[in-house]
């Protein structure tokens, strides 16, 4: 009931579905070599990424919260 | 209801009139940056990212979002912005294995990747589906606007459309992808401009944002919506049709987005581009294409609009309550901005993809590069007629939003999983890509004739909205037939597939350089460039190519200092023995000169690529 009371559960499937995809897209690479992170470019690449997908992710937990409060 | 009209005044025809004028004349400038198929295709491989970044949010934002996201917003309200802001759910994938996959590789297409990756025939079933997509596209692009523009100005639905497709055939034949990059850049601003500009003016008209929020009801403030209901607009439907499907197909298989990242000029810049298109831009185009939905819902709540107003004219509506004489005109150039910006880029797509999967393998071997061009050109014009002929088809839908949705999940699911099986599993062989591509689309047909063949991918949601769930079905089932197939087929030599799937990145970095790669990263230096006669040439200070840690064979990027071009001048070249000359100076030849549109004695940057 709290999960479809603000659509939590769209919310949850969201980032753990997706968060799922996201990951796996980051995690082949770094595995298989084609992401190195000694190198600059990559650790700058993976480093704003999830920088990015963080503020993101806060932004848009305020916007729900800011929604039903 | 009659449709809605609303003539604007003088004023507004010409700021629309001026409008289309100042984007030929802007767009056809261009032409004189375009002297090869490489050129008129690719941009070559010059442009900086935020350059890109605004180009690809103007081909993003189409002709029909601001009528369709504020219909969305109108009913949802705020999860509108969802399909917006689900695209980073693929971008791991994009950024550091398709996107250096095709940069390295030097595909001209997804079908020249689908035979280097697998085989002729893989080929021609990804010609096919590509060209019908993108056809249907442009057709489905150009009704929209036209049924736009005959709700706003009265004008005739078949010859609005013709008139857009002409300038925009015009300016691409001209200017290629360089006139699409430079034109998208100037839309894409005016659009996120109209956009904004429509919802201030909005809140300022309900007394600020406060007054706006508290008219909207609880649930349409929302940033999600509703998990598995209504059919019309299901969260976990948009998830599987929009955030993957559809955002792989955008990303991953549309030819338009691929050439857009083909014109960065590095590596790093291509994911600069996507991540400040993703974080920045696209919540921006969001709330752009959005809020006249929003404000029109609390409107409705105020009591200045009719609580029974349409919601497929809300746009027209708010826009009406809203506008005066010129900001009308400003509002509809936004509208035709968005329109030019889809159309132009999907022309300059399918003459790619009808002169490399084509005419060249095909029809013509062995051509010049003039006769090629040329040939693109005519494409290019075709390409616009092809559009215009499928207006009237498109008209006979009931929905256009039925159309849209049916056609992108029942194309894509099949290539999705035949892009992402290819490059991230070595394994993946030819005979399951064409089988995935086959099965596939029989299997999506089955399940349009048998729509219970969705219900186990249905999450609960009703048969209704089984439009969306169809994507889920698609990529499942063509996920299994993938992997199947490949269990019991033989795969390519991995000699033949390097630097075409995961693991062989370095490989495809190598062929792009034509020898080691230098991963050292020291610092951009300026210079003045001195000409000189002779050989293909480009030379730095000993000084300077410390200061860049460069070696002589690395593959250096040579720009116009003035940083607003975004790489407009600029050329990829090797760098030669250090000269012994003046700290400052570049030498350089006159080939490398005009191939980059340089100017001798203007300040230059110059940066390391590998």
């Amino acid at each position: 009931m709290f999960f479809s009371s603000h659509n939590w559960d769209s919310f949850l499937y969201q980032f753990i579905v997706g968060g799922l995809f996201f990951l796996f897209g980051i995690v082949m690479p770094v595995v298989h070599k084609d992401v190195n992170l000694a190198r600059r470019d990559d650790r700058w690449t993976i480093g704003i990424i999830f920088t990015a997908l963080l503020v993101f992710i806060l932004s848009i937990i305020a916007w729900q919260l800011y929604a039903i409060k | 209801m009659e449709p809605i009209h609303i003539f604007g005044t003088r004023l507004d025809y010409v700021i629309i009139i001026f409008y289309f004028l100042g984007i030929l004349a802007f767009g056809s400038i261009f032409a004189r940056f375009t002297r090869s198929t490489k050129d008129f295709f690719f941009g070559n491989q010059r442009f900086s990212w935020w350059l890109i970044a605004f180009s690809c949010i103007a081909t993003t934002v189409g002709s029909y979002s601001f009528i369709k996201y504020s219909e969305v917003g109108f009913k949802f309200g705020l999860s509108s912005t969802m399909t917006y802001l689900n695209d980073w759910v693929i971008m791991g994938f994009f950024l550091l294995t398709w996107l250096p996959i095709i940069y390295f590789s030097r595909v001209s297409s997804v079908p020249e990747y689908f035979e280097r990756r697998f085989d002729t025939k893989t080929r021609a079933m990804a010609t096919t589906m590509i060209l019908i997509y993108m056809i249907g596209y442009i057709g489905i692009n150009l009704y929209t606007m036209a049924v736009a523009l005959n709700a706003l100005l009265g004008v005739d639905i078949f010859w609005s459309a013709v008139a857009v497709a002409v300038v925009c055939s015009i300016y691409v034949m001209a200017g290629g992808q360089t006139a699409v990059i430079m034109t998208d850049l100037l839309q894409g601003i005016l659009l996120l401009l109209a956009g904004f500009s429509l919802f201030l003016i909005g809140l300022s008209v309900l007394g600020g944002w406060n007054n706006f929020w508290n008219l909207l009801p609880e649930a349409l403030r929302l940033p999600f919506a509703k998990f598995n209901e209504p059919h019309e607009f299901p969260f976990v439907g948009i998830f599987w049709q929009d955030g993957i499907s559809n955002n792989i197909a955008a990303y991953f298989m549309s030819q338009g987005m691929i050439l857009r990242f083909l014109s960065v000029k590095s590596l790093s810049d291509g994911r600069k581009t996507l991540i400040f298109l993703l974080f920045v831009l696209m919540p921006l185009a969001a709330i752009s294409a959005s809020s006249a939905g929003w404000l029109g819902k609390a409107f409705v709540e105020a009591g200045l609009i009719s609580r029974n107003t349409p919601s497929n004219a809300i746009f027209v509506v708010v826009a009406n309550q809203l506008c005066r004489p010129g900001v009308f005109g400003f509002i509809m150039a936004a509208l035709i901005a968005a329109l030019m910006s889809t159309i132009d880029t999907l022309i300059n797509a399918v003459s790619v993809v009808a002169i490399n999967d084509i005419y060249r393998p095909y029809i013509i071997k062995g051509g010049s590069d003039k006769h090629y061009l040329f040939v693109a050109r005519i494409i290019s014009f075709m390409a616009g007629a092809a559009g215009i002929l499928l207006v009237p088809l498109f008209q006979s839908f009931k929905s256009i939003y039925v159309a849209h949705g049916a056609f992108i999940a029942s194309v894509t699911p099949p290539m999705v999983v035949v892009i992402i099986l290819g490059s991230l599993w070595k394994r993946f062989t030819p005979s399951a890509a064409f089988s995935t591509l086959l099965g596939g689309s029989i299997a999506i047909a089955f399940s349009i004739k048998y729509p219970i063949l969705i219900t186990p991918f249905a999450h609960g949601v009703a048969p209704e909205g089984y439009i969306f769930m169809r994507a889920f079905y698609g990529i499942t089932v063509s996920l299994l037939i993938g992997v199947l197939i490949t269990l019991f087929t033989k795969p390519k030599d991995i000699q033949e597939i390097r630097g075409l799937v995961l693991g062989t990145i370095d490989d495809a970095k190598k062929i792009f350089k034509g020898g080691e790669i230098n991963e050292s990263r020291g610092k951009k230096v300026t210079g003045w460039l001195k000409v000189v006669d002779g050989q293909r040439i480009l030379s730095f200070h000993r000084i300077a190519m410390n200061l860049m840690k460069a070696q002589p064979g690395d593959l250096i990027y040579l720009s116009d200092g003035k940083r607003w071009l975004g790489g407009l001048r600029s050329i990829h070249a090797k760098a030669c023995e250090p000269h012994e000359g003046d700290t400052n100076t570049i030498l350089i030849s006159r080939d490398l000169v005009q191939e980059g549109e340089l100017i001798e004695g203007r300040r230059h940057r110059a940066e390391l690529i590998f």
